[in-house]
């Protein structure tokens, strides 16, 4: 109970005595803010599996760029871009509905990433794990750098590309009627979901990146109506959600990732339990 | 205060600033595998607040790497002892020959450099027995590997990370580590230099105690079979060899396979080997299969990335070592 009887020792000197609190801090807020903008698209148009998919299809990315030697948030791109285009193309080539296509890709991507490492007798194989978790303990002015970056790029895709994601998204023959090109558009959400995610694993592992993309949009939903209403909502959810996770992480040393990811999660299960008992309570009445 | 991320190389700090001239704690609390061990925040705090942390590096620590990098951007000085050791390439399973000549060579180069003129004759006995023709054969490519892969900072992982279990070479790195102590937090240089000698004597005494302990196995019973190639430096001094590891790995966060436990199966019959070394950082479900598809085979569980529990022998530096010299010799006799 030291959060009520104590708050200022609880909620604020973590972070004013300590900089990688506020590293950490800053981390989590812009893969927040990257994701749950982006995500709210995911949870509306129902591609929380691709999210997923793509989540965990940049690790053989990650893997080859480690043994050749380049920076591995090219080679999670690279490996990211790869899965969505290999998706379309089984998809037009099969008469398999979607989640098979995704299904195959994501089981396909994450064993190859296995297998490659596994193959590679000079490295580590544990590097791996270092990305499925993140390591928000180890956050630098680098890693911040690359989160404003793509969270600037992503805010600014969502401003440009707004009325094509709004009609993709409701309406796909007033898309086709107005111009807007909807494949292209569509094309496009998956790039700026492809850069949510790859700005943000590194630091907060990919366990958390899943979680920030569907899990505050998915709160926000329940509460608000129209899109830019529910992304400005998912945003301040997932920021709560980091706070209080990060600072649970800190008073109780639990694993800050999965502890941060929870939070969005029993934060989505309280809303939905408070607003269907107050709806039985209305109906009741 | 001064951290060192394992256990071990906790107690060696803390018997270098012996009478407690310095605080030291473990990050990694007693059980837990370096390998795989997850930092929290306030482990990070805790380095953060350290005036030094002394890590083992090589990559051995592989998912606190980030957090040391950070640790020493924000101002710790962080000391991988690892690094500052002659350092051996790991042992790889598909390529053995080459491998044994490697650490050959290197025993051989480490006994003249630290001038120990006893060790040296017993390392070449010890290789005549083996067979000197074949190792002859090898030793030019021997050498140039050796020079390819002994330098610093070379590709991720190529040289092996548990130099603790050589204690000729955790006492060559003692007079740096006792630098960083005086320069990084403020412990009296004539106090430890005192703390130092003794215990670099005591880790003498310790080399020459496990050499006769070893001395009861004959040569040709001087082979290893191992869960993860941790004992690469044990193997490099005291003149085993490793015949094969249960995980393909220099980590304990590879997986095995198959193909490669059929091979070993095979080896370890062929050589008649009686005995898998396990540890207490990881299952030793694996070896325990293998043990058991062998027949007449037992599974010996060493320490190995961290020291025992109270009362296990193996809860210092030196007890962990005699320990494990002591259920090498055991098993294998």
């Amino acid at each position: 109970m030291e959060f009520l009887t104590d708050p200022v020792t609880w909620w604020i000197d973590p972070f004013t005595s300590n900089s990688f609190m506020r590293d950490a801090l800053q981390a989590g807020l812009l893969a927040v803010l990257t994701t749950s903008v982006v995500g709210t698209w995911v949870v509306l148009r129902g591609m929380s599996f691709l999210g997923d998919a793509l989540a965990h299809g940049v690790l053989p990315g990650i893997a080859i760029a480690f043994i050749v030697g380049v920076h591995t948030t090219i080679g999670a791109f690279l490996a990211a871009l790869a899965m969505v285009w290999g998706i379309n193309l089984i998809r037009s080539h099969s008469p398999l509905p979607e989640d098979t296509s995704i299904g195959l890709l994501f089981v396909g991507f994450l064993a190859l990433a296995v297998v490659i490492l596994s193959s590679s007798s000079g490295s580590y194989t544990g590097d791996l794990s270092r990305f499925l978790f993140g390591s928000i303990t180890g956050v630098d002015s680098a890693d911040l750098t690359r989160q404003a970056v793509a969270a600037a790029v992503t805010l600014v895709g969502m401003v440009v590309f707004y009325r094509a994601f709004l009609a993709m998204t409701f309406d796909q023959a007033q898309a086709q009627v107005l111009g807007l090109r909807p494949r292209l558009a569509h094309a496009i959400l998956l790039v700026l979901l492809v850069i949510a995610i790859v700005a943000s694993f590194e630091v907060v592992g990919n366990l958390l990146v899943f979680a920030f993309l569907i899990a505050p949009p998915a709160t926000a939903v329940l509460l608000v109506k129209g899109v830019p209403r529910i992304m400005v909502a998912a945003v301040l959810i997932g920021a709560a959600s980091t706070v209080v996770g990060l600072l649970i992480s800190y008073h109780h040393s639990t694993a800050a990732g999965a502890t941060m990811a929870l939070a969005t999660v029993v934060v989505f299960l309280t809303v939905l339990t408070s607003k269907s008992v107050l709806n039985a309570v209305g109906d009741s009445r | 205060m001064v951290l060192a991320t394992t256990g071990i190389w906790a107690d060696v700090v803390s018997n270098l600033a012996c009478d407690g001239i310095a605080d030291v704690e473990a990050i990694i609390p007693v059980g837990g595998d370096p390998h795989g061990f997850e930092p929290s925040l306030q482990d990070r705090e805790r380095m953060d607040n350290a005036d030094l942390v002394v890590a083992n590096g090589l990559q051995l620590e592989t998912r606190l790497l980030d957090t040391l990098e950070a640790v020493e951007n924000s101002g710790t000085p962080v000391f991988a002892v690892a690094e500052h050791v002659e350092s051996i390439p790991f042992f790889v399973a598909e390529d053995d020959h080459d491998d044994h000549d490697d650490h050959d060579e290197e025993g051989h180069e480490d006994h003249d450099e630290e001038g120990h003129e006893d060790h040296d004759e017993e390392g070449h006995e010890d290789h005549d027995e083996e067979g000197h023709e074949d190792h002859d054969d090898h030793d030019d490519e021997g050498d140039e590997d050796h020079d390819g892969h002994d330098h610093h900072g070379h590709d991720h992982g190529s040289e092996d990370p548990h130099v603790w279990f050589d204690p000729t070479r955790v006492s060559a790195v003692l007079d740096e580590l006792a630098q960083h102590l005086i320069d990084d937090a403020g412990v009296d240089r004539d106090a430890i230099a005192a703390c130092l000698s003794d215990y670099q004597a005591e880790l003498e005494a310790l080399d020459h105690e496990l050499e006769d302990l070893i001395e009861q196995l004959p040569a040709g019973k001087r082979k290893l079979v191992t869960n993860h190639d941790a004992l690469g430096y044990f193997a490099d001094r005291y003149g085993f060899e490793i015949i094969g590891t249960v995980l393909p790995s220099i980590s304990t966060l590879a997986e095995t396979n198959p193909a490669q436990l059929e091979e070993l199966a095979h080896i370890i019959e062929h050589e008649g080997v009686n005995a898998i070394f396990g540890e207490t950082v990881h299952s030793s479900d694996d070896a325990e299969a293998l043990a058991a598809r062998i027949g007449d085979v037992k599974v010996v569980t060493l320490y190995t990335g961290s020291l025992g529990p109270p009362g296990s022998g193996a809860e210092d530096y030196v007890g962990f070592m005699r320990t494990n010299a002591r259920l090498i010799v055991d098993a294998l006799s």
